[in-house]
């Protein structure tokens, strides 16, 4: 098996190189939008009811789908699979937001009001560290997510370890996926340490 | 579209009801194994940590590479799935049968001990009442998550909704794939609304408001 990495080693990093960026690049999308769209569902609550409801649907189609979805729009190849991810991010992210920023203690905004914090600054200062935990909960789980359908991508053209995986099957080559599918489950147990003890130095406020 | 249902009919329903037999099976499978282990978390609290861990690793290992390494063992087809999703669904089933039993109120324990009712007794009409909500919730986000990770299944013989999907890719049609794609999400949100209204229910029946 080590052979097998050694001779090909340009393949292996190319694909590890793909997988990651295509993961990175999604949930980097994924929590610009779902972060500023958890915000503004907790900011203005008329919309929340409508944006919850959407994004609770989507959450239950599953990635495939998902991937398969984007192909009559967008055909095939790195960017349709991004956007499909992303939409398969999406939901976990804004409404753990949603709940995070909905779940702060009054108590401590009104605290701060006491004494004297401008809406902004309770904003910035109180609420969103107090959210943090459970928003960081959010963007592991879809990373997790991301990281294992980027496998599924391969599909559709991505690229990425999956080929590893597909080829390994299709060529009864076991070496080949094993290799495909221990360096994804190590990238995404790599992901899931890094968040955890991100989330751990966020859950010294609670 | 409609002509194709229309005409195979019955190959696209036997697909529904492996589907959801895997779905099913695996969950009870894991239902069980995971009521087990959580018992075993409770009596040894230093063991939590350590399955956790275990089961969050295996869940990071994407599903169709935790198939092929199971391929060897179970060989092609639906056993190797439903393994692969009882291993899968433990992580959300040990947390939410734990965070259910934790989430008693020990007044109601200590209520039904002074009453005089005897452990079994209290374990199935006191305790598992009130945790029935949370742990309604974990089996909703494992059935959910099983039905997703069957689709791909398709893809080591094992049948379900995911043949559609993958058969219709590979021979370029369409009309196959958007069925699949609709039978599968159509599937998950049955099932997702099923086990809301079980779970909304318990969850009354637990405030007492029942």
């Amino acid at each position: 098996m080590w052979q097998y990495i050694v001779e090909n080693r340009q393949l292996y990093i190319t694909a590890i190189w793909e997988h990651v960026l295509l993961s990175v690049v999604v949930i980097v999308a994924a929590v610009l939008i779902g972060v500023s769209l958890g915000i503004f569902s907790a900011k203005f609550p008329q919309w929340s009811n409508g944006v919850i409801s959407v994004f609770t649907f989507f959450r239950l189609i599953p990635s495939i789908a998902l991937l398969i979805l984007v192909m009559p729009l967008l055909k095939t190849g790195f960017v349709p699979s991004a956007v499909a991810l992303t939409v398969l991010a999406l939901p976990a992210i804004c409404i753990n937001t949603y709940s995070g920023i909905m779940g702060v203690d009054r108590l401590a905004i009104e605290a701060a009001t006491g004494l004297g914090l401008s809406k902004k600054q309770i904003f910035t200062k109180v609420e969103l560290p107090m959210a943090m935990p459970m928003i960081i909960v959010g963007i592991r789980a879809a990373f997790i997510d991301v990281i294992s359908s980027a496998t599924l991508a391969a599909l559709v053209g991505a690229g990425g370890l999956g080929i590893f995986i597909f080829r390994g099957m299709m060529m009864n080559d076991m070496a080949r996926l094993l290799i495909g599918g221990i360096t994804i489950a190590l990238i995404a147990l790599l992901a899931e340490l890094s968040l955890a003890l991100w989330q751990r130095k966020y859950s010294r406020f609670i | 579209m409609i002509d194709y249902i229309v005409k195979y009919y019955d190959q696209i329903l036997r697909m529904l009801l492996d589907h959801g037999k895997m779905v099913a099976v695996s969950i009870v499978i894991s239902f069980a194994l995971a009521f087990v282990l959580s018992v075993v978390v409770r009596r040894f609290r230093n063991l939590s940590g350590v399955v956790l861990t275990v089961f969050v690793g295996v869940y990071c290992i994407p599903s169709l590479a935790l198939f092929a390494f199971l391929i060897p063992f179970t060989g092609l087809g639906q056993v190797t799935a439903i393994v692969a999703l009882v291993l899968y669904n433990q992580i959300f089933l040990i947390r939410s049968i734990l965070a259910g039993f934790n989430s008693v109120p020990s007044a109601a324990r200590e209520a039904a001990r002074g009453m005089g009712i005897g452990f079994m007794n209290s374990l199935l009409k006191v305790e598992l009442p009130l945790a029935l909500p949370a742990i309604l919730g974990g089996v909703r986000v494992a059935a959910i998550t099983t039905s997703g990770i069957t689709t791909v299944a398709a893809l080591i013989n094992a049948g379900g909704l995911g043949v559609l999907l993958f058969d219709g890719i590979r021979t370029m049609n369409f009309n196959k794939v958007w069925i699949g794609v609709i039978l599968v999400c159509a599937f998950t949100l049955l099932l997702n609304w099923g086990l809301s209204v079980l779970e909304k229910r318990s969850l009354r029946r637990a405030r007492g408001e029942r």
